[in-house]
């Protein structure tokens, strides 16, 4: 939840953001992994790229520029792909249809889905690894002690 | 979807795995039994078990009655005897396809393998977010 002060200033509310991003998009890659050979699937993602755009948008109004939010919350606004509310974010996935059709119809790239497993897993780990020290920087300001 | 609603996801894409693994392995075991059907794992979309449009589950088992030609010896008025309608003591061997079964193994094994991954890193952010905690 967005509070106004010390969470929604510098990097806390993007952290947050980010992670709620990358626990979301787990979900679409754990899908896409379960259903390998189910015939007829096709995975489900959100382009990383719709996100970052997102998030360079909210920077901008966080520093007081950029255009004002019609719709989200606080400095996101929504997007085509992305839902910003105050209790979390709302992927609306696409199928993707870069991989060649299978006779059994499924779009499935094995390569892809662990590559991005993989990238979604060191994101959340570096956004919650940043967030932590922030808020231990945080706690030894209030302590007045390091 | 709960924090650990999220093992759900991969975990169903294991047990399917594992039960077309099981039938690879019925099939490869019985390719000499007369009167044996093949058996085929059928997939689909959705985990019915944990009421989640995400995951895979096991739609269909199918027997599939294809014969090679060969007959092996059975007992008399058994079910497997009377599969071919004659009831003489004699029963097809299933047609069985060497290539297609250790194709199909592999590739349940390889899905497997990416479930668990999949699985990893789940556990693996999860950890991650109780560390922010501590």
């Amino acid at each position: 939840m967005q509070q106004g002060g010390i969470t929604s200033t510098g990097s806390t509310p993007f952290l947050q953001r980010l992670m709620q991003f990358a626990w979301q998009r787990n979900t679409l890659l754990q899908d896409a992994a379960a259903n390998l050979d189910t015939p007829g699937h096709k995975p489900l993602d959100v382009r990383p790229e719709a996100f970052q755009a997102a998030m360079k948008a909210a920077r901008a109004r966080q520093t007081g520029g950029g255009t004002p939010v019609v719709r989200g919350s606080g400095i996101f606004a929504d997007t085509r792909d992305i839902g910003f509310s105050a209790e979390g974010i709302r992927l609306r996935p696409e199928a993707s249809h870069e991989n060649l059709l299978f006779h059994d119809d499924n779009d499935r790239n094995l390569e892809r889905v662990m590559q991005h497993v993989a990238e979604n897993v060191l994101t959340f780990r570096l956004a919650s690894e940043l967030f932590r020290r922030e808020h231990d920087l945080l706690r030894s300001a209030i302590r007045e002690r390091p | 979807m709960s924090i650990y609603g999220a093992f759900d996801i991969s975990g169903s894409g294991l047990r399917a795995q594992r039960v077309r693994m099981d039938a690879i392995s019925a099939n490869l075991a019985n390719q000499r039994t007369p009167g044996f059907k093949q058996v085929m794992v059928e997939f689909a979309a959705g985990d019915p078990a944990a009421n989640s449009p995400f995951g895979v589950h096991v739609s269909a088992i199918e027997r599939v009655p294809a014969f090679s030609g060969e007959f092996g010896t059975v007992e008399r008025g058994t079910e497997a005897d009377l599969a071919d309608g004659l009831a003489d003591g004699r029963a097809p061997l299933p047609q069985f396809n060497y290539v297609q079964a250790m194709t199909d193994g592999i590739e349940a094994v390889r899905a497997y393998e990416a479930n668990i991954q999949a699985l990893d890193a789940t556990r693996s952010m999860i950890d991650s977010a109780i560390r922010v905690l501590a």
